[in-house]
């Protein structure tokens, strides 16, 4: 195998289901419970808050809600990954990290529309390694969307 | 790293050649308005020159090429093979805009070396150039000191008598130059009438003068000045020229190695320059610096509340006040780097008030006041865009054409005028006419005619209010959409980007006498005084600026402090009635509390009273952005009440409150605008 195909991605889970982001959009990973997250009034619903990135004032936005899922729990597990896209930050709030994989491209699919809870418009690929399944998010996309598209959320 | 030098140079070019470039148009602007002036074309000259250099030593052909051209037409201005026309002055003025697009491509990465775009520039000047000279009669170098008329002048007045020119190089001399001259000169007075020196106003010239001149008329020999001379110089310093001896350009040398001296002096002051982006990392660091002096601050208060009085803490209550000093002081430095003149983004008008009074043939004369007054850099680069709308506006809309202005009795040629001044905590950049001005009666029809306003609450309003409707979304008072202001963009995007500045536009007009719109704007943004308030376990900042009393408000004076008026509740303070908003209730955070403390804040004379649970105190803040996804028009919208955060001692993040925006939230009459 070789090398300038493989993709290291950070795992999480959300709702049960296991997400990547690649790491090179990864600025870092922080507790919940190490951060005070400050609550903005009238912000949209997903946007968790406000916290202090080394004297800069970055968004953490809830991805659960963002992505509209159920059985969103927070705990001692939660985090917070600080990504870094365009020279933008923002936290994206997410129930567990899970690992770092190493992949080789060759493995990422076209997302199936069915596969998933989260609208396909956010998402970049599915990844299959050895029979997991990893939901490569599309940050850009994600960020640069205010409102959901207006495309229908594909259940199940 | 061959890459990353490249890089570092290109950057130092594109610095240098906005600076060139502003120059050489200024330049041009003075050629046009003043007309042929030595000094003028030797210092576009110079620009052109050194803009030539450094693009070809970067290997951006096409601004050399041109650059190349332009020296050569100068060439020929300045040594008199050609005269000042306006056909030189225009193709003057294309080819620096050529230039700035030029430099663009250059910015952007993108291709630069498309001459063809420039070719038709090129081939204008050679033309110009090749042309046969127009060589005046009058030597250059009497035209450097002397007008013609001065000549004549001084030819007429001493006509029996020695007409010297005496020319000064202090080459032994280091020291105390102008005190020599000085003497000199007081001296000569004695022996004859020095009718003019160079530089003008020698007696008053300070420090290095290494080379000076004078003209004078005498009965005396030269031999005779010369004795005097040596009372105070070596013999090989000075040069007495008689008048046959300038005529037949004698002189030429002297001043023109005299002239680059003193070009060389103005640009060489005792300054460094620094990247704005290492100034704005020293100004967040200084910020950081100033959270941990506020959490020390916190701390040495619970170490003497709780009075623990070892040594240490003794120590460090004595320490924790210096590092606030230093901190404050520090703080104020950094400041104080960042504030530049006014005067360095007014400069850029005149060529703009050429070209829109050019496009809408009116007269109009420019005049700056104020151009000292400093500001922060940051402010002033987010003001340039406005006042240039501003501007445009006055030419386009308030300035009357030159007939019409006669018919009133004027004077064709109206005034635009930028002044700049201090008043308290805020800078005042105003934009004047003396145009037709603004009727409030027109202003009034278009508003109920936009729906911005109803016949009856038209009544009601006064003079001022009726005037800042022109800066309400969907105004526009242009019946003809015209190609410069009437764009769309209206006042309504000046006031939003000044209020994004945390600053107000203020409008006087006369109808008839003309308008004055003010920007006020606050001295600096970045770190200001504020109180901080508790709501609900959250904190949030008030500007100190923006506060005029807090009351604590119990079972005793709630009463007659809190009213309802048809259904909205109201403060009655110094007799005033004003709106009231319970922060719970703006901001849907919950259940709302009776007691607690009440801010009377207010901005441009606009009151609000606001009910907050608790009062924490005064601190320093340092005022940060919501990031780049939470404001207007960016991802996730405006936050409204909100204008953005700060760091707490304790690392948190607290919002800050938007007085002016919460204002905005009324409507005529105190009734909430739904949101």
């Amino acid at each position: 195998m070789e090398k300038q195909h493989q993709l290291q991605l950070v795992t999480f889970i959300l709702s049960g289901e296991e997400y990547g982001i690649n790491i090179l959009e990864v600025h870092e990973i922080k507790r919940l419970k190490e951060i005070g997250i400050t609550y903005v009034p009238q912000a949209p619903e997903f946007v968790e808050g406000v916290m202090n990135l080394r004297g800069d004032v970055i968004p953490v936005i809830d991805l659960g809600k963002r992505f509209d899922l159920d059985n969103h729990k927070r705990d001692k597990e939660t985090r917070i990954i600080v990504v870094k896209v365009e020279e933008k930050f923002i936290g994206l709030l997410v129930d567990r990290v899970n690992e770092v994989l190493t992949i080789d491209q060759s493995v990422i699919e076209e997302p199936p529309p069915e596969i998933t809870q989260i609208d396909s418009f956010f998402i970049s690929g599915i990844a299959r390694y050895e029979e997991r399944l990893v939901i490569m998010l599309d940050i850009l996309n994600i960020l640069s969307s205010g409102e959901q598209p207006e495309v229908p959320i594909l259940a199940e | 790293m061959a890459d990353m030098d490249f890089e570092k140079f290109k950057k130092l070019f594109l610095q240098e050649a906005d600076e060139q470039l502003e120059i050489m148009e200024k330049g041009v602007l003075q050629l046009e308005e003043n007309g042929e002036d030595r000094k003028v074309i030797d210092e576009i000259f110079r620009m052109a020159h050194s803009l030539k250099g450094s693009a070809g030593s970067m290997g951006y052909t096409a601004i050399a090429s041109l650059t190349h051209e332009m020296e050569n037409v100068l060439d020929k201005l300045r040594t008199g093979d050609k005269q000042l026309n306006d056909e030189i002055v225009d193709l003057l003025f294309i080819s620096i805009d050529t230039l700035k697009n030029l430099r663009q491509n250059v910015e952007k990465g993108s291709h630069e070396e498309d001459e063809g775009e420039i070719e038709h520039l090129l081939f204008q000047f050679r033309d110009i150039s090749a042309a046969s000279s127009d060589k005046k009669d009058i030597a250059v170098e009497k035209k450097m000191v002397l007008t013609t008329e001065e000549v004549q002048l001084f030819k007429d007045k001493f006509q029996e008598k020695n007409k010297f020119l005496i020319c000064f190089e202090l080459i032994h001399q280091q020291e105390m130059q102008s005190m020599l001259a000085f003497l000199i000169l007081n001296n000569l007075k004695d022996e004859g009438e020095i009718v003019k020196t160079l530089p003008d106003g020698l007696e008053d010239v300070e420090g290095d003068l290494p080379f000076f001149s004078l003209l004078m008329g005498t009965e005396k020999s030269p031999e005779e000045l010369g004795a005097v001379i040596q009372q105070s110089v070596e013999q090989d310093e000075f040069t007495i020229y008689s008048w046959e001896d300038i005529e037949q350009g004698a002189a030429r040398n002297f001043f023109q190695e005299m002239k680059e001296t003193f070009v060389r002096r103005d640009v060489s002051r005792d300054s460094i320059r620094v990247d704005i982006e290492k100034v704005d990392q020293l100004m967040k660091l200084v910020g950081e610096l100033v959270i941990d002096k506020e959490r020390l601050l916190e701390i040495s208060k619970n170490i003497k509340a709780e009075g623990r009085d070892n040594e240490d803490a003794q120590a460090l209550l004595e320490t924790i006040p210096h590092v606030d000093f230093i901190a404050t002081e520090l703080h104020e430095s950094v400041m104080d780097i960042r504030m530049y003149p006014v005067g360095s983004i007014f400069k850029r008008f005149p060529r703009l008030v050429r070209d829109i009074s050019r496009q809408t043939g009116k007269e109009v004369r420019l005049e700056f006041s104020g151009e000292d007054t400093e500001l922060d850099r940051t402010i002033l680069q987010e003001v340039f865009d406005p006042l240039v709308h501003l501007v445009r506006n006055a030419i386009d809309h308030g300035i009357e054409s030159p007939g019409e202005r006669e018919a009133q009795g004027k004077s064709a040629t109206a005034t635009v005028a930028l002044n700049a001044w201090q008043e308290e905590n805020n800078i005042v950049i105003e934009v004047k006419d003396d145009g037709a001005g603004i009727d409030p009666e027109k202003i009034k029809t278009r508003a109920i005619q936009r729906g911005l306003l109803t016949e009856k609450n038209a009544e009601e309003m006064d003079r001022e209010s009726i005037l800042d409707l022109i800066m309400e979304p969907g105004f526009s008072t242009s019946e003809t959409v015209s190609d410069l202001s009437g764009r769309g963009v209206g006042m309504d995007v000046v006031r939003t980007n000044i209020e994004k500045l945390d600053g107000e536009v203020e409008i006087a007009s006369e109808p008839e006498k003309g308008t004055s719109i003010s920007i006020v704007l606050p001295l600096t943004l970045a770190i200001v005084q504020a109180l901080m308030i508790g709501e609900k376990n959250a904190d949030y900042a008030i500007p100190l600026s923006a506060i005029f009393e807090t009351i604590a408000v119990g079972e005793n004076n709630k009463k007659e402090l809190i009213k309802t008026v048809k259904n909205r509740e109201v403060v009655i303070w110094r007799e005033q009635v004003i709106p009231l908003i319970r922060l719970s209730d703006f901001f849907n955070l919950g259940e709302l509390r009776e007691e607690g403390f009440l801010i009377i804040a207010g901005v441009k004379g606009k009151m609000v009273g606001i009910m907050v649970e608790d009062v924490r105190g005064e601190q320093e803040i340092v005022i940060k952005s919501l990031g780049d996804f939470l404001g207007k028009d960016k991802l996730f919208g405006e936050i409204p009440g909100i204008s953005g955060a700060t760091i707490k001692g304790n690392g948190e993040v607290a919002l800050i409150l938007d007085i002016q925006g919460m204002l905005r939230c009324f409507k005529k009459g105190g009734d909430l605008i739904e949101r």
